[in-house]
């Protein structure tokens, strides 16, 4: 439940943030680098961080 | 061109052909025929140049042209160059997969892909949809999100949140892994997490886009200009629309010999709406008819 949660929160904000600048829309790269930033990259640093 | 079904596709594929498919090849497949050339039909700035292609709906899908990318005779080369390199036959026959399902899918706007290329240069088009690429990014986005695309992206969409099995984690661990040497690979030095991403990506990619067109062209902007013309986005669902879009044909291209109101290949019949549906009747009523016949010589 914690990913999925993960998972929609980064979809809400990629879809916001596309809305916002189509830009973001135009590759596959972007999505793919904005979703494993958000769902990977993030949780890992909060984790560094905590310790 | 489609907007969201190329990313949507590959996961539809996975879950009913299962280990039988590598999904990253399939992937690349989906997205090989735009992958290097999509850029150059819009256009893009280099230190205050535009560069873009003269006549974009040519270079996209004629000849002369990049249109061979979307011929099926390209994914063949290429699965035969990718069998080559990696001697896996899942990973060539996956990629066809994806690069057909490409070719074919993009047959539903109004110019249509040059199939058979090299044998023939005729573009074969259901013509659903505008297209509508040669006015830019934005309009182009907002004909296609007003139009039957929409709705035909819909249903990938649909159809893959169907499918949302493939992307649980016990599923990539039982099939995917098993299928797609890539992930094996990757698996080595990438933690699992990430691959689920990288795995997961193009779904999340289809769907936010596909949201965020149709919320941006209808609920926020309503219409875009382009060469100083401005283009309102009115919904209009009929064959071949939007209508308010100067939809580029598969006549206007290719020197305008080939695929016309005369043209009398089967494709060309089918493209219009009511011969596709009374078509669509004969074939129905003779498969039936076939189904019958089978069943009662088996009994």
């Amino acid at each position: 439940m914690r990913t999925f949660a993960l998972y929609l929160a980064a979809g809400i904000s990629y879809t916001a943030l596309g809305i916002y600048n189509q830009n973001y829309l135009y590759s596959f790269f972007e999505g793919l680098a904005f979703l494993c930033g958000f769902v990977v990259g993030i949780p890992w640093v909060i984790k560094r961080l905590w310790r | 061109m489609s907007w969201a079904a190329h990313d949507l596709e590959p996961y539809v594929f996975q879950k009913h052909l299962g280990r039988k498919i590598a999904f990253m090849p399939l992937l690349a497949g989906s997205y090989a025929p735009d992958l290097f050339t999509k850029w150059f039909v819009y256009g893009v700035g280099v230190f205050g140049f535009e560069v873009k292609a003269e006549n974009p709906a040519r270079f996209h899908r004629g000849w002369p042209g990049v249109g061979f990318t979307h011929s099926l005779v390209f994914g063949v080369l290429l699965s035969l160059l990718i069998y080559a390199i990696w001697r896996k036959p899942i990973i060539a026959y996956s990629f066809l997969i994806g690069q057909w399902a490409h070719a074919l899918t993009d047959m539903g706007d109004t110019v249509g892909t040059m199939l058979f290329f090299p044998f023939t240069t005729h573009l074969f088009s259901i013509g659903a949809w505008a297209y509508a690429g040669e006015l830019g990014r934005q309009v182009d986005a907002g004909a296609y999100f007003s139009g039957l695309g929409f709705v035909w992206d819909g249903v990938w969409v649909v159809w893959a949140c169907l499918s949302w099995r493939v992307l649980t984690r016990e599923y990539y661990r039982r099939e995917v892994l098993a299928g797609d040497p890539f992930f094996r690979w990757a698996g080595k030095t990438l933690s699992e997490p990430l691959l689920l991403a990288i795995y997961r990506a193009a779904f999340f990619y289809g769907i936010c886009r596909w949201i965020a067109w149709i919320v941006w062209a209808h609920v926020i902007v309503g219409g875009a200009s382009f060469n100083g013309k401005h283009y309102k986005f009115k919904l209009d669902l009929s064959w071949g629309g939007p209508h308010w879009a100067h939809a580029l044909h598969a006549s206007d291209l290719n020197n305008g010999s080939l695929l016309g109101a005369g043209c009398q290949c089967p494709c060309c019949r089918a493209a219009r709406p009511k011969l596709f549906m009374y078509g669509f009747v004969v074939v129905a009523v003779r498969a039936k008819r076939l189904r019958q016949r089978l069943a009662s010589r088996r009994e």
